[in-house]
């Protein structure tokens, strides 16, 4: 029996790690749906470029190519969504929300060639970071370090972001704006800075996703695809705007996928969409929807 | 007006951009098209690059060699999306609108099945690199032939190797379709036939383009195997290995990798390689030591910078393969190239191979090595390689070869 | 995804404005004769592709024009359309008709369940649910490997011929005929949906994306109007599916990602979806364009975003959209200014 719960242990970590990595990227989503109504796509292009960034850091041969990589690329691709928020998506909100989800796609196409255009087409491996290699093990139990790391960040970063909505004054303005951007403008704040800084604040979160994942995934152009179907199920589920949800439906998406194949190997994905349909059919705002953010 | 104005500007630049886009490209006489569905992007991208130069390689020597029977090659080389839908789109236009010889590619099975289908209907030469056995079987036509490797040559060669080794407990991954499916079935069967006590407790089938492998691992290592057969293919496997790496997979199992001693999987792990572990390649550049692979590795060296990797040296095959038949048929006729086909021998960089009649399949050695460290080059490479005889992927099989002559 | 200020402009374009009598023959006589135009068989089938992809957009904007719901799940119907096909004449029995038939109408049975639980919804999370109803079947199709061949996809789809047994038969291997058989499918299915649209029937569904409350307090039964939306949606969204099927020959579950429900929307979007033709005109436009890109350069994706980009930031109320507004502003006079901005 010894065996058997090390093995359910294992799954479980499994599970953790990938929601970890779902959160970062459906946090920013949810925010984003939650404040500007703007459902974008090219949310896992961010989660890409952080990606393809991190990878570049790696080439500095100097064991801290991780933390220098960690610190800076976030806040690269969050000055690129904002040039993006501030020069293309700040003139459609006026209009349909829709051109909105056709503007995020066309930059999807662009940031997947763009990549290509800078990084080359040969591929990318990048380490994981020296601290991070090896194992933890006790007893018969044995755990990769580094997937270890990947599931402490999320709750800090979980923590991190409650504090900005709830202790800093940008919080404020954001959970404003979310109720009511209008009555917030009529008051004289600048709602498009507001914006702004939300949509760079998603691209920081996404970017970090990215980062975290690359060393056991692959960096690719596309790989952004099949990440944001994930979390918008996440956004979904946890009800738009609620990061809290988001958190949740992260922990419930990684646990489904993880214990799922113990079940129906093959159909273990099957399990996320039974989750998912009775959520919204009976309760359409997610599971933490009714409180806006 | 002025907004209005300036709209108008935009869709009129916007239209003419795309009219000078739509000019077609001149048609040179006396050339001889072929049109390849290249893995640009998407799951197969990793290789893409190394298919196109080992193209353009070959149709740069058959032209400064004086070209085909006074006749030049073209190479169309255009983007497969390494899917099903974009390839058959793409290998349509290649051959009603660019009226190509022949079509080279793609490396994807589900797209190649679907590829082979459009190019027996419009009757033209195709050559896909997907190595899914059903295309010398069931799904073989008079106009689908083979240079590249089958997925029964490397999987029953490392079958053989398997059976040497004494390894009895396996456990298998693979994708979830025809490729990936056809891979752990050649391997499997051919292990069994030769030892029947050799038993499989677990067989992970993950879907195409997976990312987290991690709960397949855990369930590998509860099933306790001797050694594991990864039937995986381009990045799925470097996200395979660096997870199974992380698990210490690499010292509890003899791992065995059908792809894996590619030399663009190998360079990418780098220093996670799976060291001391079995893996095998359709084309080496350290292995045969032949004028033939010298030459081609130098050239390949000196056009690219880079060495080449299993799908260049198959795609350079392709081209020769097809320059030859052309010659030996002694006319620039698509039919008469088809018939001249069975029996065109090609001193390939990986020896000779021979395009076998019965089933359309190039006739040609498997390799499988242990991945090492080396001093030559800067990242891994297979050493003691094993060379095993076509004669073991091609047993007689009354369903080998059963459509190509239709 | 809310209604916004340019409805009142666009009402007009949706029961047709000036140029659209005239607009609408040329179209035809262009379709009719384009196999001539264009002498090249692979022309002539990307024309029949354009042709199919206009009836798919043309049937998601019966929710996203004229009922104001966004779905962003309409490439169920393409799928399930085409493996209802798929699987009726290559298992049961070859028929044109009895597949395009169990097309459209596995797609009306799906459209019914489907709508059910979507139309109760509005805004974002109506574009969820259908979003999630068709990961369901996707995740379904990709994983039942027995019926639908898993990721491989079917192989061998027939192109029966058409006709009366005994008396006459047409054989549609030869692209010419095959395109003027999906012309003729499509353009009746097309014309079908024009006069619906222009019905009473439509004229409510208008009234219900422009305020559905009032509707409401008028009396009538705004859910089952929905309803009945999205089921002509989803029946003309099969049939577009079952030629998609029978053209392409071979199908897989790609057809029903969510990328695939994205690539119809954008073509809705960027024809204009504020016009009945429009999402025809966008379907067009965007097969033409990644033809023409796709082929003639390496980094194709970065040139077809730039244009989505430029189109979105400077044609709003997409293609035709702009060109009818053109016409129509100089034939007016040009008096009703930018409207389309605001």
């Amino acid at each position: 029996m010894e065996l058997d719960v090390s093995f359910w242990l294992t799954q479980f970590l499994n599970g953790l790690a990938n929601a970890m990595v779902l959160f970062l990227i459906a946090s920013g989503l949810t925010i984003l749906l939650g404040v500007l109504g703007v459902l974008n796509l090219a949310h896992g292009s961010f989660y890409m470029l952080g990606a393809f960034l991190i990878f570049s850091s790696s080439i500095i041969k100097n064991p801290s190519w991780f933390w220098v990589g960690l610190l800076l690329a976030p806040l690269v691709v969050a000055g690129f969504g904002t040039i993006i928020e501030a020069f293309c998506l700040r003139p459609l909100y006026g209009r349909e929300r829709l051109y909105t989800l056709l503007l995020t796609y066309g930059f999807t196409l662009i940031l997947d060639d763009l990549v290509l255009l800078i990084w080359g087409r040969d591929y990318k491996s990048v380490p994981i970071p020296a601290l991070f290699e090896g194992r933890l093990t006790i007893g018969d139990f044995s755990y990769p370090v580094y997937f270890l790391f990947i599931i402490a960040v999320g709750p800090l970063l979980g923590v991190f972001l409650w504090f900005i909505l709830n202790r800093t004054n940008f919080g404020k303005l954001i959970r404003a704006a979310a109720t009511d951007s209008e009555m917030l403008d009529a008051l004289g704040v600048n709602v498009n800075r507001v914006f702004t800084g939300v949509f760079a604040l998603g691209a920081w979160l996404a970017s970090l996703g990215g980062i975290l994942a690359a060393p056991m995934r692959s960096v690719e152009p596309g790989m952004g695809v099949e990440i944001i179907i994930e979390s918008f199920i996440v956004v979904i589920i946890g009800g738009m705007g609620s990061y809290l949800g988001a958190f949740v439906g992260a922990v419930l998406i990684g646990m489904l996928k993880a214990f799922g194949i113990e079940i129906l190997e093959n159909f273990a994905m099957i399990f996320i969409y039974a989750l998912v349909l009775p959520i919204l059919i009976l309760r359409p705002r997610g599971l933490f929807g009714e409180t806006t953010i | 007006m002025s907004a209005f104005r300036k709209k108008a500007f935009f869709a009129g630049a916007i239209i003419l951009a795309i009219g000078l886009l739509s000019v077609s490209t001149s048609f040179a006489a006396k050339t001889i098209k072929i049109g390849v569905l290249s893995p640009l992007t998407g799951l197969y991208s990793i290789v893409g690059k190394r298919t196109s130069q080992g193209i353009n390689m070959a149709v740069k020597e058959i032209n400064d060699s004086g070209g085909v029977l006074g006749h030049k090659f073209e190479a169309l080389i255009r983007d497969s999306e390494t899917n099903p839908a974009s390839s058959v789109r793409t290998a349509r236009r290649l051959i009603l609108r660019d009226k190509v010889f022949a079509l080279l590619g793609p490396l994807h099975g589900g797209a190649a099945i679907a590829v082979l289908q459009e190019s027996k209907k419009l009757k033209t030469m195709n050559f896909p690199w997907a190595a899914t056995e059903e295309i010398n079987t069931k799904f073989c036509s008079r106009y689908t032939w083979r240079v590249g490797s089958s997925a029964q040559q490397t999987s029953r060669a490392g079958a053989v190797i398997a059976h040497r080794l004494g390894l009895k407990k396996w456990a298998t991954i693979s994708s979830d379709f025809s490729y990936g499916r056809s891979v752990v079935r050649q391997f499997w069967n051919y292990l069994k036939e030769r030892d029947p006590g050799a038993q499989r407790p677990y067989a992970a089938w993950p879907k195409l383009g997976e990312n987290d492998y991690s709960a397949y691992i855990n369930k590998m290592q509860k099933a306790k195997p001797d050694a594991i057969y990864v039937g995986l293919f381009g990045a799925d496997l470097i996200k395979f290995m660096k997870q199974a790496r992380s698990f210490g997979m690499y010292e509890k199992v003899k791992i065995f990798t059908d792809f894996g001693g590619n030399h663009v999987v190998l360079k990418a792990l780098g220093d996670q390689a799976p060291f001391g572990h079995w893996a095998s390649s359709r084309y080496l550049h350290n292995y045969p030591v032949s004028a033939a692979n010298k030459r081609f590795v130098d050239n390949f060296r000196k056009a690219y910078n880079v060495y080449p990797d299993m799908t260049a040296g198959e795609a350079y095959s392709t081209v020769h393969v097809i320059a030859e038949s052309i010659r030996r048929a002694g006319v620039v006729d698509k039919e008469k190239a088809i018939d001249a086909m069975g029996g065109v021998a090609f001193n390939s960089p990986e020896g000779w191979i021979i395009m076998r009649p019965s089933d359309h399949q190039g006739w040609q050695s498997s390799f499988w090595g242990v991945i090492s460290k080396s001093k030559k080059y800067p990242f891994p490479v297979l050493s003691n390689i094993q060379v095993i005889s076509p004669v073991e992927g091609s047993h007689p099989d009354e369903n080998t070869g059963q459509g190509c002559r239709k | 995804m809310e209604g916004s200020s340019s409805n009142k402009f666009s009402l007009r374009r949706l029961t047709g404005s000036v140029t659209s009598r005239f607009g609408v023959t040329a179209l035809l006589a262009l379709a009719v004769l384009a196999p001539f135009l264009v002498q090249n068989d692979y022309y002539i089938q990307l024309c029949t592709e354009i042709l199919i992809a206009s009836l798919l957009a043309i049937s998601l904007n019966f929710l996203i024009g004229y009922t104001g719901l966004v779905s962003l799940g309409h490439a169920v119907y393409l799928g399930v359309g085409a493996y209802a096909f798929a699987l009726l004449t290559k298992n049961v029995y070859p028929s044109m008709w009895a597949g395009l038939i169990a097309a459209g109408a596995s797609c009306a049975i799906l459209a019914w369940f489907m709508g059910v639980f979507c139309v109760r919804l509005a805004g974002l999370y109506f574009a969820m649910l259908t979003l999630a109803f068709s990961q369901v079947v996707y995740t379904v199709a990709y994983y039942w490997r027995d019926v639908t061949g898993g990721d491989d996809g079917m192989l061998g789809i027939p192109k029966p011929e058409i006709g009366i047994p005994g008396a006459f038969s047409i054989s549609l291997e030869s692209f010419t005929n095959f395109y003027y058989f999906v012309l003729f499918i499509v353009a009746a299915l097309i014309f079908l949906a024009w006069k619906i649209a222009n019905s009473p029937f439509g004229r409510v569904l208008q009234a219900i994306r422009e305020n559905p409350e009032r509707v409401e307090f008028i009396g009538l039964p705004v859910h089952r109007y929905k309803l009945y939306a999205f089921i002509i949606a989803g029946t003309l969204g099969g049939f577009a599916g079952g030629l998609y099927s029978t053209f392409q020959g071979y199908i897989s579950p790609d057809l029903l990602y969510w990328t695939q429900s994205g690539e119809i929307v954008l073509m809705t979007i960027l024809g204009g979806m504020y016009s009945f033709l429009g999402p025809a005109f966008g379907a067009g436009m965007l097969l033409f364009i990644r033809d023409t890109v796709l082929n003639f350069m390496e980094y194709w994706r970065i040139v077809v975003g730039g244009i989505l980009v430029l189109l979105v930031l400077f044609l709003p109320g997409g293609i035709l959209g702009f060109f009818e507004g053109w016409a129509s502003r100089s034939s007016i006079g040009g008096n009703d200014g930018d409207d389309a901005r605001s």
